[in-house]
C-alpha cells in the first residue's frame, strides 16, 4: 500500500518526463556526435555541390507545397466556420486516410492509362494531352499539389479552433461597423491573426514535408531524386560511397528544413505587416466564402475519387484503356491479401492499439497528477515540440544509432519506443485541450462532498470525458497504424507494420493486390473513427 | 440624421421584444436609449447597424440621411457603432488601429491620426500594443478609432459598463465632450440614469 502511495507521488510524472527527455537528448546527441566524427574525414562542401539539383528541388517543392496548404486551409476554414461545426467532422476521416494509399491513388489518376487519360480519351481519342506523372515538370506540380491537399485537413482542423479563439465573428462585426468590406475583415484582420496563431501546425507540416518518404518516392520527381528519398537509399545501400553520403544528407536536411522554416516565418511576418497596413481590400466586395466552398468540394471529391479508383482497381479483372469503369470483376487481390498478410495486419492493429492505450493511460496519469503544475505542462510542450519539429527520418536514424551504440534492449523494444514517441505528442495536445475544456467545478463539487480524487476521476471525469478519450485513442491509433519509417530505418525491415507492406506491394505485386492492400490499410482506422463519430453524435443527441 | 420607423423585433416564440418603435435623431443630437436588462436595447442597436441574429425576426424601416438602408449590409449603411465589449484589433498597435479605421477615400492620414491622439491627450499610447491598455484607455482608443472614421450616425452600446466608478466618470466626460464635437446623430444605450446626457432626449423601452 505504501509502495502504491509512493508511486502516485507528485514527482513521478516529472521523473517519467525527464526519462523521456533524457532519451531524446541522447538520440539527438548521438546524431551530432556521428556527424562530427564523419565530417572530419569527409568533405561536406563537395557533397553539397554534387547534390545541389536535389537540394533545390526538395526545398522549392516543399516550400511551395506548405504555402499552398496554408492558403487552401485558410479559405476552407473560413467556409467551414460559417457553416455549422458538425460539417467539419469529415476532416477526421480525411486525416485518417493513409498517406501511402493516398499517394498510390494519385498515381492512378495520372498514370498513362489512369483516370485522367481515360477521361481525356473520350474527347481527344488517341491524341490525349500529356497526363503522366513521369515528366519532371508535371511531377513537381503533382507533388506540390498532392502534398498540400494532404496537409489541408490537418491544418483546417486546428485552424477551426484557432478561428474560434481569435473572436473572428466579433472582428467581422467590428470591421463592418467601421464601414469596411467583409473581405477587409478577412484579409486585414482575421488572416494575420490566424496565421500568427498557426505557428506550431505550420512547423509540423514543414518537418513532415522534409522527412516524408512516400510522397517523395511515389509522386516526387526522379531526375534528380528528392533528398528524402536519397537518405533512405543511402541508409539501405551496400555501396560504401552512398553510405558515407548519409551524414552529409542528414546535415543537408537539417539545413534546408531550417532554411525553409526561416523563409516561411519571415514570409509570414512580412505578410502580416503588409496585410495589417494595406488598404487594398477595404472597399472590395468579393466573396471568398464561395472559393472555400469550391475547395472543400474539390478536396472531398479528390479523396472519394482516389478511394473509388483504388477500389475498382482492387476488384477489376479486365479494365482496358480507355473504358471508364472495369468490365469484369474478381476478388483475387483481396483473397491474396487475406491469405498472406492477415497476420501482419492483425499484428499491426494489436501493436497500434497497445501503444495508443499506453500513451493515453500514461498521459492521463501525468496530467492528473500535475494538474496545477504549469512547469510540467511547459516541459511536455517542449518535448512534444522537439519530437514533431525534428525531421522524422533523422530522429529515427538517431534512434537506430543509439540502439547500436547502447545495445541494451532488443530491436523490438526500440521499434515500439520509436512508435511511441510519435504518438506521445498527439496524445498530449489532444489531452491538454480536453482537460482545458472540462469544467473543473464538477470536481470541486465532488471534493466538497468528501469524494476522493481517484473516485471522482472514475465516477465523474471519465464518464464526462469518455467521448474525448475515445477520439484521442482513435487519432493515436491511426497515427501509429500509419507509421512507416520505423520499419525501414530502426529495424531495417526486421519488424514491419502493414503500412510498410503496402508500399512493397505497390512496387512488386499485381495492381489488384496492391490496391486491395492500399484499401485494407484504411479500414481499421477509418472504421474506428467513424464509430467514434457516430457514438459521440448519438451521445450529444 | 437617423430615422427608425415602425421597428418590430420578435423572438422565436413570436413574442415582441421591440414593438412599433419610431424615432428620429437629427444631426448633432445625442439620444439615450434606456430600459431594463433584456428588453432588447442592444438587439435594436445591432439591427439598426445591420447585425441580425438568426433567432429574431425583424421588420421596419431604417433611414439614414434620407436613404432607406434597411436592406443594405452593415458596411454600406453609413451607421457606425461602438459595442459594449468593443474590440481593438489585437495584431495592430494603437495608431495602426486608427489608420485602419479611417474611411477608404482618405489618404496620408497618419499625421491626422497622431494629431487626433494628441488632441485627446492619448498621444503617449500611439505605438502601444492594444493588449497592454487599461480599461479606461481601451475605451478611449475605441472612441478615437470611431472619430477618425468620421461617422454621420453613431450608435454606442453601454460603453462604460465594464469600468470601475472612478474610471467611468472620467471616461464618460471624455465621451460626451468628444461625441458632441463630432456633430453626428448619436444614440447611446444605457441602463444607468447617471449616464444620460440630456434628459429631454431619452427613448425608453
Amino acid at each position: 500500500m505504501n509502495g502504491l502511495k509512493h508511486l502516485i507521488n507528485q514527482n513521478t510524472p516529472l521523473l517519467i518526463i525527464f526519462l523521456l527527455f533524457g532519451i531524446i537528448f541522447l538520440i539527438i546527441g548521438n546524431i551530432f556526435y556521428e556527424l562530427i566524427i564523419q565530417l572530419t574525414i569527409r568533405s561536406f562542401s563537395n557533397d553539397f555541390i554534387n547534390l545541389l539539383p536535389s537540394i533545390s528541388i526538395t526545398l522549392m517543392n516543399n516550400l511551395f507545397s506548405v504555402i499552398c496548404a496554408i492558403l487552401i486551409a485558410f479559405f476552407i476554414t473560413n467556409y467551414l466556420y460559417k457553416k455549422s461545426s458538425a460539417n467539419s467532422s469529415f476532416l477526421i476521416i480525411l486525416i485518417s486516410f493513409p498517406h501511402i494509399s493516398y499517394c498510390i491513388g494519385i498515381t492512378y489518376l495520372f498514370a498513362t492509362s489512369g483516370l485522367f487519360a481515360r477521361l481525356f480519351a473520350i474527347f481527344y481519342g488517341n491524341e490525349i494531352p500529356f497526363t503522366s506523372s513521369s515528366g519532371d515538370g508535371l511531377a513537381n506540380f503533382i507533388y506540390i499539389l498532392s502534398l498540400a491537399l494532404r496537409e489541408v485537413p490537418f491544418l483546417v482542423l486546428i485552424g477551426l479552433s484557432v478561428w474560434n479563439k481569435i473572436n473572428s465573428n466579433q472582428i467581422q462585426q467590428q470591421v463592418s461597423v467601421l464601414g469596411h468590406s467583409e473581405l477587409s475583415a478577412l484579409m486585414n484582420c482575421i488572416f494575420p491573426l490566424w496565421l500568427k496563431s498557426m505557428g506550431l501546425p505550420i512547423l509540423i507540416i514543414i518537418a513532415f514535408s522534409f522527412s516524408n518518404y512516400e510522397f517523395s518516392l511515389i509522386l516526387g520527381p526522379q531526375f534528380p531524386d528528392m533528398i528524402n528519398v536519397k537518405i533512405i537509399e543511402s541508409w539501405y545501400s551496400s555501396n560504401r560511397e552512398l553510405t558515407k553520403l548519409l551524414n552529409s544528407l542528414i546535415i543537408i536536411t537539417v539545413l534546408i528544413s531550417s532554411f525553409a522554416i526561416l523563409i516561411l516565418f519571415y514570409l509570414r511576418k512580412v505578410t502580416i505587416i503588409y496585410l495589417k497596413t494595406t488598404r487594398l481590400f477595404i472597399s472590395i466586395n468579393y466573396n471568398l466564402y464561395l472559393l472555400g466552398k469550391y475547395l472543400v468540394i474539390l478536396l472531398i471529391t479528390l479523396f472519394i475519387v482516389i478511394f473509388l479508383i483504388t477500389f475498382f482497381l482492387s476488384i477489376n479483372n479486365s479494365w482496358f484503356f480507355p473504358s471508364i469503369i472495369p468490365v469484369t470483376f474478381t476478388l483475387k487481390g483481396w483473397t491474396y491479401m487475406i491469405d498472406n498478410y492477415a497476420e501482419l495486419f492483425l499484428n499491426s492493429i494489436l501493436i497500434s492499439s497497445v501503444i495508443s492505450i499506453s500513451s493515453l493511460i500514461l498521459m492521463t496519469y501525468i496530467i492528473e497528477i500535475s494538474l496545477k503544475n504549469n512547469k510540467i505542462f511547459r516541459i511536455l510542450l517542449l518535448l512534444s515540440f522537439i519530437i514533431l519539429v525534428m525531421p522524422q527520418n533523422i530522429m529515427l536514424i538517431g534512434i537506430s544509432g543509439l540502439m547500436t551504440r547502447l545495445s541494451i534492449f532488443s530491436i523490438e523494444i526500440w521499434f515500439y519506443f520509436s512508435l511511441f514517441i510519435y504518438i506521445f505528442p498527439y496524445t498530449y495536445f489532444m489531452m491538454k485541450q480536453t482537460y482545458e475544456d472540462f469544467n473543473p467545478q464538477y470536481i470541486d463539487n465532488a471534493n466538497v462532498l468528501g469524494i476522493s480524487k481517484i473516485k471522482s476521476f472514475f465516477y465523474i471525469k471519465l464518464p464526462l470525458m469518455i467521448n474525448d478519450f475515445l477520439l484521442i485513442f482513435g487519432v493515436s491509433f491511426s497515427v501509429c497504424f500509419y507509421q512507416f519509417l520505423q520499419g525501414i530505418i530502426v529495424t531495417k525491415g526486421e519488424k514491419l507494420l502493414f503500412n510498410n507492406e503496402v508500399l512493397i506491394l505497390f512496387s512488386g505485386e499485381s495492381i489488384n493486390t496492391a490496391s486491395a492492400g492500399s484499401l485494407l490499410n484504411f479500414i481499421p482506422a477509418g472504421l474506428l473513427l467513424i464509430f467514434i463519430f457516430i457514438k459521440s453524435r448519438y451521445a450529444r443527441m | 440624421m437617423l430615422e427608425c420607423n415602425n421597428i418590430n423585433i420578435q423572438n422565436e416564440k413570436n413574442d415582441y421584444l421591440i414593438e412599433n418603435q419610431t424615432f428620429r435623431i437629427l444631426q448633432s443630437e445625442i439620444f439615450t436609449l434606456t430600459g431594463a436588462s433584456g428588453v432588447g436595447k442592444s438587439t435594436l442597436l445591432k439591427y439598426i447597424c445591420g447585425i441580425k441574429q438568426e433567432s429574431f425576426t425583424y421588420s421596419g424601416e431604417i433611414i439614414v440621411y434620407k436613404n432607406i438602408v434597411s436592406h443594405l449590409p452593415t458596411n454600406k449603411r453609413g451607421v457606425r457603432m461602438i459595442f459594449q465589449n468593443d474590440l481593438l484589433f489585437p495584431h495592430m498597435n494603437v495608431i495602426e488601429n486608427l489608420l485602419f479605421a479611417a474611411p477608404p477615400y482618405r489618404k496620408n492620414i497618419k499625421d491626422e491620426a497622431l494629431s487626433l491622439l494628441n488632441k485627446l491627450n492619448l498621444s503617449h499610447l500611439s505605438f502601444k500594443n492594444v493588449t497592454m491598455l487599461s480599461g479606461g484607455e481601451y475605451s478611449r482608443i475605441c472612441l478615437a478609432r470611431i472619430m477618425i472614421n468620421e461617422p454621420k450616425v453613431l450608435l454606442v452600446d453601454e460603453p462604460f459598463s465594464n469600468l470601475d466608478k472612478n474610471t467611468k466618470n472620467i471616461t464618460r466626460d471624455f465621451f460626451y465632450k468628444n461625441i458632441s464635437a463630432m456633430n453626428c446623430a448619436t444614440l447611446i444605450v444605457s441602463h444607468d440614469m447617471e449616464d444620460i446626457y440630456s434628459h429631454d432626449k431619452v427613448i425608453k423601452l
